[in-house]
């Protein structure tokens, strides 16, 4: 750049010589025209190039005007007038450079206020600063002189005269008119105090809102009094939003932080925190009143003294595997108040991760679970309690789900059964019951579970040494308050016993009387013929022995005796049997009482019960209510219904195409009878009309007495038996008793 | 009492029938183990005599139907039943299932003695059938495993040079092992050999 403005600078020089000489060539006064060059030359291109035009001037003047021409000698004539060109054109470099040296400082001056100006301009407006001026002597005072980035901080247009002091307060008064009051007074602690400064809200002429901050720099005059103010204005709306917000954070910070102090100081829990190695270095208020030790005895491996003694070594063997895992955990354990008393609580911590991943704290809550323990422990032994009772009591016990699964079972079962809760689990009870009774059983049970009623069935199940008992199994739904069922509690109650006891009342007591009292004639006629012929074959056997021995060789009398006086006997025996048959119809007599006949069919049912089951039959009762009661022989009725219904039970024995229904109906017939109908699904009956005959008989054991009797019976009563075919199929038998009281015999 | 003659037994529930049949019994000059119901029978070591069993149909446990089905295997005596019932089904039962005889009290004494005598012969065979094959069993036992394997092929009357290439032996070989299988079972002959076999229940191959 230098270069090329020296090369500008003396090329300036030549070229106005070479211009000197063109324009001197064809005139008479050549000099003057060098002269104008050299001083041309001198003026813009500075000393260099003046001497250097002055050096070509006068090579020019010599060569081409001085004579002779056209060389460079110099006549001596020309002497004069060559020195004094030279001295001339030095003389013109001599003036100009002598002007220069005067003008150059003052051109520079002005440059650099030219650019200081133009720098303050680029910074105030690069810094947002305005500067202003005002006059201080006046108040308000008086704007003199305001910037242009001021301008732009007021908000108003670009230009050259100032805004008016009441111009500029507008922008400060519409953001509140309480600006203008303390705007006046930080002028007058300037004006007293020589700067000041202030934060003012404006609201710009275009509407915005500002925060715009004043400085004022007070300049005072030689008698000290104030002249001007000269100060800065400065748009800090965003640092002022900028320091809210910080505020606003700090605040908040503050508030949580005294939040958190306070949560942590009154939580119901002892809070606590623990550096990486495990060592503690915090405990919340709770924590330290709790145990009574001082935060500095319990930092660090302080706490632990606070710990119950068989506790502690879990307790640290735990602490030390949850650092090692360096994952949450929670335990248990007693903690000494200060009062020397242990509680339970429960330990819980929790890692603290920095961005990497390392566990930089370790953070943790010990909650009293004293009571909590206390309760469990009382609920743990209230169940150990209960269990032992569901355990204890002579019952088998069972649960099962909504959908019949069984869930649990008492002890008992399984002892019962001799198995394992796995082995139900795996078989069910199924595999325990009678083969007999797995059908209607699963029937009952699923009936049960889909209607949601209690469940109550009588089945058989294996024993452990595979005998089958009788159980009453009773199922009883647990709702909840929708009242859908959350699970059944049942019992199995043996009733083997009791079974065997009904049992027993139909069977057990001798043949005889049982016949007597419920069985039919060819069971009674059987039982006769056995009780005599067991005598009788002994009789037979021992007179036959008897004889056996005096036949003997030699005979053997004493042994003959001995056995003749056994046939004696056992003829006795006999001659026994047949009396006590005797006496034992004989003594039947029969009593008159008044009876309800629907009273005695239930009787009936009740005690053919097991047998209809056996047989898979469907017994159904339609007793008409109020029943007129009437006056007959109990045990007697009882013998009859008890015979037609055993009859209509045999009668579907071969029934497989049909379901085994036995119906019994009572209805009042007139007013003078009530009418019973017993009908079975059976196969039927070839002779309705013949069936009362003695000794008629379908059955392959039968003697045909069955029905004689019924009749007699019925007809001692005054009533009329009869039997008919069945609608479809089957029998109907019907009989009808008098309602009044009867006479004084049937 | 003589240990080794037969012995009758009496199952009946009623003890007067027990007393009278156990004298009749003992007038034939057999002897007599009465008993009142089948458990105690089952419970009693019976010695290894011939005898029979009189069973009364109609027995407070087990009746006598039942305990002739728990007898029906083994050395189990001849039954006579004896019933007060009598009736047709249960002495067509006891009778299909091996009964040889069912009598009604009151019965005659002749009849139950012919029947007692009956099921007494009819145990010593069989117990003489059953000691027999016993002997053969043992004597069967003793063959090496080859030679119960040339035992059907001589019994089946091949010549020994026939089983000697059946088996890919020399003729000899088999000579020494028949003669073998004779000794140990102690066959005279042959045919002797062929009823021991048949006894035994041996498969005896057909003429190839």
């Amino acid at each position: 750049m230098v270069l090329v403005s020296e090369l500008r600078r003396y090329g300036l020089a030549a070229i106005s010589c070479g211009l000197a000489l063109a324009v001197a060539w064809p005139s008479d006064a050549p000099t003057s025209c060098f002269f104008l060059a050299v001083m041309v030359s001198s003026l813009y291109g500075g000393k260099g190039p003046g001497l250097m035009s002055v050096v070509l001037s006068t090579l020019s003047y010599d060569y081409f005007f001085l004579p002779p021409r056209f060389r460079l000698a110099i006549e001596p004539s020309s002497y004069v007038q060559f020195a004094v060109f030279l001295t001339a054109t030095l003389l013109i470099v001599g003036l100009v450079e002598a002007k220069r040296r005067v003008e150059e400082p003052r051109r520079q001056v002005a440059a650099s206020v030219q650019r200081s100006e133009y720098y303050l301009a680029e910074a105030e407006r690069l810094g947002h600063i305005g500067s202003y001026a005002s006059n201080a002597r006046v108040n308000p005072p008086e704007i003199r002189y305001i910037s242009a980035e001021m301008f732009r901080i007021l908000g108003f247009p670009a230009g050259d005269v100032p805004p008016t002091t009441e111009e500029a307060g507008k922008v400060f008064t519409a953001a509140g008119p309480e600006n203008w009051p303390r705007i006046m007074e930080l002028y007058e602690t300037a004006r007293r105090e020589k700067i000041a400064d202030g934060e003012f809200p404006a609201v710009l002429p275009d509407g915005s809102n500002r925060m715009i901050h004043i400085v004022a720099h007070t300049v005072y005059d030689a008698a000290g009094g104030p002249d001007e103010f000269i100060g800065t204005c400065v748009d800090v709306t965003d640092q002022h939003r900028a320091r809210t917000e910080l505020q606003k954070a700090f605040d908040e910070i503050r508030k949580s932080e005294n939040q958190l102090r306070a949560i942590i100081n009154t939580i119901p829990a002892f809070a606590w925190s623990a550096r990486p190695d495990g060592s503690a270095d915090f405990f919340n208020q709770l924590y330290l009143d709790y145990t009574g030790l001082s935060a500095e005895q319990a930092t660090g491996r302080g706490w632990t003294v606070a710990v119950h003694p068989d506790d502690l070594n879990d307790l640290a063997d735990y602490w030390r595997s949850v650092l090692a895992s360096g994952e949450a955990g929670e335990v248990e354990a007693r903690l000494r108040r200060f009062d020397g008393t242990y509680r339970w609580f429960l330990f819980r911590t929790s890692p603290l991760h920095d961005e990497s991943g390392n566990i930089v704290k370790w953070y943790g809550i010990n909650a009293d679970i004293e009571d909590r323990k206390l309760a469990q422990d009382a609920l743990r032994t209230s169940e150990r309690d209960l269990s032992s009772i569901i355990e204890a009591i002579p019952s088998l016990v069972w649960c099962a789900d909504p959908d019949g699964e069984v869930n649990y079972l008492n002890g008992r079962m399984l002892e019962y059964t001799g198995t394992t809760s796995g082995a139900w689990e795996q078989f069910g009870l199924t595999n325990f019951l009678h083969p007999d009774d797995v059908e209607p059983t699963a029937r009952a049970w699923s009936g049960a579970i889909a209607t949601g009623e209690t469940h109550e069935i009588q089945c058989r199940l294996r024993r452990s040494d595979g005998v089958y008992r009788w159980f009453q199994v009773l199922g009883h739904p647990a709702r909840n308050n929708e009242g859908g069922v959350t699970r059944w509690y049942g019992l199995l109650i043996d009733i083997d016993d009791r079974k065997n006891i009904e049992e027993a009342l139909r069977n057990s007591e001798t043949r005889l009387s049982r016949a007597a009292q419920t069985a039919t004639l060819g069971e009674l006629s059987a039982s006769i013929a056995h009780e005599i012929n067991q005598p009788l074959a002994a009789a037979l056997t021992n007179s036959q022995v008897c004889i056996g021995w005096l036949s003997a060789q030699p005979p053997n009398v004493a042994k003959a005796i001995a056995a003749g006086e056994r046939a004696v006997c056992t003829v006795k025996d006999a001659g026994e049997v047949v009396r006590r048959i005797r006496a034992l119809f004989k003594g039947a007599t029969l009593e008159n009482v008044a009876l309800d006949l629907n009273e005695v069919i239930g009787e009936v049912l009740r005690l053919i019960h097991g047998e209809a089951a056996r047989r898979r039959v469907e017994v159904e009762a339609d007793l008409q209510a109020e029943l007129p009661s009437l006056v007959g022989d109990r045990v007697q009725l009882q013998q009859l219904i008890r015979n037609l219904v055993l009859n209509g039970l045999e009668a579907m024995d071969q029934v497989m195409d049909r379901p085994k229904k036995l119906l019994i109906r009572s209805r009042r017939h007139s007013p003078e009878f009530v009418l019973v109908e017993i009908q079975d699904h059976g196969v039927g009956l070839k002779e309705p009309d013949k069936v009362f005959d003695a000794f008629y008989t379908t059955k392959e054991n039968g003697m045909g007495m069955g029905l004689a009797i019924c009749r007699s019976i019925v007809e001692a009563h005054h009533g009329r038996l009869w039997a008919a075919s069945g609608e479809d199929y089957g029998a109907v038998f019907c009989f009808t008793l008098p309602t009044r009281p009867l006479g004084t015999s049937l | 009492m003589n240990t080794n003659s037969p012995i009758v037994y009496i199952v009946d529930d009623d003890a007067r029938i027990r007393e009278a049949l156990s004298d009749l019994v003992s007038l034939s000059g057999l002897q007599a183990a009465a008993f009142g119901s089948a458990s105690d029978f089952l419970a009693f070591e019976r010695p290894d005599v011939p005898s029979c069993l009189v069973l009364d149909l109609e027995l407070p446990d087990v009746d006598g139907l039942q305990l002739q089905q728990s007898l029906i295997s083994g050395d189990a005596p001849p039954i006579i039943f004896i019933s007060g019932h009598g009736d047709i089904p249960s002495s067509v039962r006891a009778m299909k299932a091996g009964a040889i005889e069912f009598l009604t009290k009151p019965f005659d004494d002749k009849d139950l003695l012919r029947a007692i005598v009956t099921g007494i012969e009819l145990d010593r065979a069989a117990r003489l059938k059953r000691s027999e094959l016993a002997i053969l069993k043992r004597s069967y036992d003793l063959l090496s495993p080859r030679e119960r394997e040339v035992l059907p092929l001589v019994v089946a009357g091949f010549a020994n040079k026939v089983t000697a290439g059946h088996f890919g032996t020399s003729e000899k070989t088999i000579g020494v092992q028949r003669g073998q299988v004779m000794r140990k079972m102690g066959a005279r002959s042959l045919a002797e050999l062929v009823t021991m076999a048949r006894t035994l229940g041996i498969k005896i191959p057909g003429p190839a």
